[in-house]
């Protein structure tokens, strides 16, 4: 069908390297112990790394020489597989720090969570790929939201909402290959929704959104009394309720009066009673956020969040966290404090320095110049591997592509965030630099399968 | 068309999310790092810091196993007021209660005030409460209990930092060998030769600083563990180490010394039982100013001429028995008169009443006879004997000797003759001892030591063996030595300090030591010797520097502390005693008292003295009664619910079956029981306190 001719990326393995070899020194550096200063010394984290490093390589290599038909050929397969590990997990794992997420294997803990992102990712391509397939029909995209959801729902049981979160990427995915842009919308309004309800009381927040909706209701029809009348009562009703009742009741209240508007608005296809709906809906899941926040958050995710969003000063929990991790990143300054040299990583007053906050030890030893040559990697990096997702002819490459690049980009915006304070504190690994074995042959995996699937992008047309 | 521009647009809009992120974080990277970069660093430096903490220093024990040296803990506790899981209503209805034991235990403040303190405390967010600095490990124990605390750290807020503190049982005994241990300057004594096994190891312990200024540990716990230094055994014995410093002690006031020294050690072993130094302060009082035995050296003066005994002797140039012509005790040396200190009415004597009576001319004149021509031999008599090298004590400090040779700028004609009776050198007090310990050891050079184990948790895990240096003459010598030494005591210079109880070999020293000495005279009186002389076990050095009050020989000034020293090692000691022979008399007269106790005990008594006795096969507490000429057993009766009766006990069989049985025991006095409150008979419950007197 075609002449056998490969091409590997190997921008895109020089850049691999790079961050790797980088993670490896941060590591090294984080976790240094003078009395066993080789960085080869397996008793410590960073003879580990390089350990885990070594096994990716021949990984890598491994993944080069099978044949590209195995990774999509067995695409469900390998996604069974590790759906069933995260499974067995549940049952057989260990529980470290809150999360019954790891498996023992003596010497080494393997983490499924880590590989079901790659097998995710190549379920959701091969699916997507497969001919006739249209995310405009509902049937179809509730298949390929249950191949996303799936594993989302068994890594939550595992307690491990930072892994879970990860996989809300994807829809960025799904987006590309035609997804209606309302779910990237209704996201957003349901993110700054979160926020605002957390700031404002919720009074506030419905008010604001009440007076919205009727600017957009009045636009949409212009103003008659009859509609206001119809607008106000509910509203007015919604007000009164959140005055009088207690939260529960309350919530009550709106799940009936969402199911009675829907009928309303079923029988009369009036645009105000669909408007009305819309906002009880809303209020229900600001007044829900609220409820939920207080009531099945725990008090270390609560305080995350609150720090971030400046509801909670706090310098001995969370807030104590943020201001080492500023502390250290900034005092780093513009040219950092060298090599081994950063008293604020040897102090470990950074809590999971080698693994979560790595890119402390970073900033303050390499600092802004430093950091700025960290990022550019990985924004290099993102945009290679978006660039190579728009040059496939093959559409399962495509998509697995935009996933690799998807699950990167949120490690890296939500890892490096959180570290600076943008973000509230998930902990999920810096992408190839974060100590750890599982983590980074799970990233290993994800992005040379893509190198692989790349090489033959003149060869198959899938 | 339109699908290719929606998908377009789709693409552009992950691009311009990913652009977005980048400079976003780029921005926010930029602001801590370069625009907030100083506020940052600064804020680092003010509010964090990497302290050390070091494990707790070991041990030093006497020979016995009793502690000279060890450091207590002690707690600073601090309330994390506002811990999570102490909630409103536990903090309400146990802080008065938690006030009240800090008011009592603590007797600094008031209930009141503590309560005050803790509910600002609370109402203000404080979670590093002071409560107090310095709370022994006991009062911490009883801090625990109380309400609130019992709750531990993160359900009560109790928090404590463990400090150390270096502290001396038996406060000045052996001070300066003890030692100290010094952070800023040198340490002295044991405390610093063996800092290294002492010391515990350091872990560095990041703090933070939170309100008001206190600085917090971060980490609960540490990654490393700060690890306890190990223990040291010394060879010191307490009881002959007490007896040595109050001998020394009454008589370097007697003599208003300058200082003194005094130095035990066992004879087989080289062992150091016990070593004094005391100086006079500027209030002319006495302490343990300086380890004048091991790191002063001076001319010893006349003890010397054992030395030059033993080299004659082994030489083979002469034997006790040669006479030597002492010239009515003055001669002169290229124009330098040597004198005997006292005259005696002889002129031609033997070389064993030469040291008897200490004759300088007697001892010179050998010296210069025999080794004369060629100096160097005598030197290197020396040599072999070890006297030019240090002892190798651990202890940090000792000077090498100071023993000129013939081919030394300052060696002149006058140099052997002088240094044979002991000037012209210095040695130190210890060096000497490790001579005459080896005469008294047949010629064995032992070398001195202090420190015979090092343990960690009670294991040993380094062991220091006696030593022998080498054997600095031959057996045969060393005899004869012994023997003209046990002569000064039996008929010489040291005649008055023979003992009646058993035999002393040695010899006394009285040196003018005044830099200047046709001019000035200063004195260092001293005595140097063994005991028992037929089979020693102990020998001793005395030296008393400077004695201001008109005596100053050694055999009048050192001599009587020597005795006095050797008498108390010689009565304390078992080993020096012949074991008394087990004829296996029986016990005439009468019968001993026994009262009530644990059978199996007043058996093992009985059998040894040779008691007659029936024993009782029913119980393992008895009552003993006398009954003709044997002693019958009678069991103990103990009911249940009834307080037994244990008048006639000793403390231990009283606490056993008391505690045994769920009560408590209170305790004054000492000897055997002869009250107890609630008498016997009475009803008890678990945890009935019982008062015993004894008697």
């Amino acid at each position: 069908m075609s002449t056998k001719k490969t091409s590997i990326d190997w921008l895109l393995i020089i850049n691999y390297l790079l961050l790797v070899g980088i993670g490896w020194l941060a590591i090294y550096t984080a976790d240094y112990n003078p009395d066993n200063a080789s960085m080869f010394s397996i008793d410590q984290r960073y003879g580990r790394q390089f350990l885990a490093i070594a096994v990716c390589l021949v990984l890598a290599l491994i993944i080069q020489i099978l044949d590209t038909r195995f990774y999509t050929g067995f695409a469900y397969f390998i996604y069974a597989f590790s759906l069933f590990l995260l499974v067995l997990v549940l049952f057989l794992g260990s529980e470290i720090s809150g999360s019954r997420s790891w498996f023992k294997l003596g010497f080494f803990n393997f983490q499924p969570s880590e590989i079901a992102k790659f097998a995710t990712c190549l379920a959701l391509a091969k699916y997507l790929s497969t001919l006739n397939i249209s995310l405009k029909d509902t049937q179809q995209q509730i298949t390929a939201w249950a191949i996303l959801l799936a594993p989302v729902l068994l890594i939550l049981l595992q307690g491990d909402a930072g892994s879970a979160v990860v996989y809300a990427s994807l829809v960025l995915v799904m987006y590309r290959e035609g997804l209606s842009g309302g779910y990237l919308l209704l996201g957003v309004l349901a993110i700054v929704l979160f926020i605002l309800s957390l700031l404002q009381p919720f009074e506030v927040v419905v008010g604001a959104l009440s007076i919205l909706l009727f600017i957009g209701l009045v636009y949409q029809r212009g103003f008659k009394i009859s509609l206001l009348l119809r607008y106000l009562i509910p509203v007015t009703l919604l007000f009164a309720g959140a005055y009088y009742l207690e939260s529960q009741t309350m919530l009550l209240l709106l799940l009936i009066g969402v199911a009675l508007f829907i009928l309303v608005s079923l029988a009369t296809k009036r645009f105000v009673y669909i408007l009305v709906t819309f906002l009880f809906c809303c209020s229900i899941y600001v007044k829900g956020v609220d409820y939920a926040f207080n009531n099945f958050l725990k008090p270390h995710q609560q305080n995350r969040i609150g720090v971030i969003l400046g509801t909670i000063e706090d310098n001995r929990g969370v807030g104590y966290n943020l201001n080492q991790s500023k502390i250290a990143i900034g005092s780093g300054g513009l040219w950092g404090k060298g090599f081994l040299q950063g008293t604020q990583n040897k102090g470990k007053f950074v809590p999971e320095l080698s693994t979560d906050f790595i890119f402390c030890t970073i900033g303050e030893e390499f600092g802004f110049m430093g950091s700025v040559i960290l990022i550019g990697l990985f924004i290099f990096l993102l945009l290679r591997l978006i660039a190579i997702a728009e040059r496939q002819k093959s559409k399962l490459t495509r998509v697995y592509a935009y996933g690799v690049a998807s699950i990167i980009f949120f490690h890296f915006l939500v890892n490096i965030g959180m570290t600076l304070g943008l973000v509230p504190v998930i902990g999920i690994p810096l992408p190839f630099i974060s100590y750890g074995g599982s983590s980074l042959i799970g990233f290993t995996l994800l992005l040379f399968v893509l190198v692989k699937l790349d090489s033959e992008r003149l060869m198959y047309l899938r | 068309m339109s699908i290719k521009r929606d998908i377009l647009w789709r693409i552009n809009l992950v691009y311009l999310l990913l652009a977005l992120v980048g400079f976003t974080i780029l921005l926010q990277v930029f602001r801590i790092q370069v625009f907030e970069g100083e506020h940052w660093r600064e804020m680092g430096h003010n509010s964090t810091r990497i302290d050390t903490i070091e494990g707790r220093r070991g041990n030093i024990y006497s020979e016995d196993g009793r502690l000279m040296a060890t450091s207590l803990p002690f707690y600073e506790v601090r309330m994390d007021v506002n811990t999570t899981g102490l909630t409103d209503s536990i903090f309400n209805n146990n802080v008065d209660s938690l006030s009240k034991n800090l008011a009592n235990y603590f007797q600094d403040r008031t209930p009141e005030e503590y309560l005050q303190s803790l509910t600002e405390a609370r109402a203000s967010g404080e979670r590093y409460l002071l409560i107090q600095r310095r709370v022994n490990y006991n009062g911490l124990k009883e801090l625990k209990t109380w309400p609130i605390f019992n709750r531990g750290k993160y359900g009560g807020g109790l928090i404590y930092h463990q400090q150390n503190r270096r502290v001396n049982p038996f406060s000045l005994l052996a001070r300066r060998t003890v030692g100290y241990a010094r952070d800023n300057s040198q340490s002295v004594g044991l405390e610093g030769s063996f800092d290294e096994y002492l010391r515990g190891t350091q872990v560095p312990r990041s703090m933070h600083r939170v309100s008001g200024g206190t600085w917090v540990p971060i980490h609960d716990d540490f990654e490393l563990e700060a690890k306890n230094g190990k223990d040291i055994y010394t060879t010191l014995d307490v009881n002959l180490q007490d007896v040595v410093e109050n001998v020394l002690h009454r008589n370097v006031r007697k003599h208003l010394a300058n200082h003194g020294s005094a130095i035990v050690m066992e004879v087989k072993t080289g062992k150091i039982k016990a070593i004094a130094n005391l100086g006079m302060g500027t209030d002319s009082t006495y302490w343990e100013k300086y380890n004048y035995a091991i790191g002063e050296k001076t001319d010893p003066g006349s003890t010397f001429k054992a030395v030059s005994l033993t080299a004659l002797l082994d030489d083979g140039l002469v034997t006790d028995t040669t006479i030597v012509d002492i010239e009515g005790g003055q001669k002169d040396y290229h124009e330098e008169v040597m004198k005997d200190d006292l005259w005696y009415p002889y002129n031609e004597i033997t070389v064993a009443k030469a040291i008897e009576i200490s004759s300088n001319v007697g001892i010179s004149k050998l010296i210069v006879q025999h080794y004369g021509a060629d100096p160097a031999k005598f030197i290197d008599k020396l040599n072999d004997m070890n006297l030019t090298q240090p002892t190798g004590i651990e202890i940090i400090g000792e000077p090498r000797p100071t023993i000129k040779t013939p081919d030394a700028e300052d060696w002149s004609g006058i140099t052997l003759p002088w240094m044979s009776v002991g000037y012209e050198l210095d040695i130190t007090p210890l060096q000497l001892l490790t001579f005459f310990n080896a005469i008294a050891n047949d010629g064995k050079m032992m070398r001195p030591y202090l420190v015979s184990e090092v343990r960690e948790l009670n294991s040993v895990i380094e062991r220091f063996d006696p030593q022998v240096v080498k054997q600095i003459c031959k057996p045969e010598t060393a005899i004869t030595v012994k023997n003209i030494l046990q002569g000064v005591i039996e008929r010489g210079t040291a005649k008055k300090i023979a003992s009646e109880n058993f035999t002393i070999a040695g010899k006394t020293g009285t040196a003018n030591i005044a830099k200047d000495r046709k001019r000035k005279k200063e004195y260092q009186a001293s005595f140097a010797g063994f005991f028992p002389a037929e089979n020693p076990i102990y020998s001793c050095i005395v030296v008393i520097n400077k004695p201001s009050m008109g005596d100053y020989y050694g055999g009048s000034v050192a001599g009587p502390i020597f005795k006095e020293i050797a008498e108390k090692c010689y009565s304390t000691s078992t080993k020096t005693h012949q074991p008394l022979v087990n004829n296996g008399a029986k016990i005439n007269g009468t019968l001993p008292i026994s009262k009530r106790g644990y059978q199996s005990d007043m058996q093992m008594v009985y059998n040894n003295l040779g008691v007659s006795h029936a024993p009782n096969p029913d119980t393992d507490w008895v009552v003993a009664s006398t009954k003709d000429r044997s002693i019958e057993l009678h069991t103990l009766e103990m009911r249940d619910n009834l307080i037994p009766n244990v008048r006639g006990m000793g403390l231990r069989d009283a606490m056993y079956v008391l505690e045994n049985r769920g009560m408590k025991v209170r305790f004054s006095g000492k000897g055997k029981v002869v009250g107890q409150s609630p008498g016997y008979g009475k009803r008890y419950r678990k945890g009935t306190v019982v008062d015993l007197e004894l008697r």
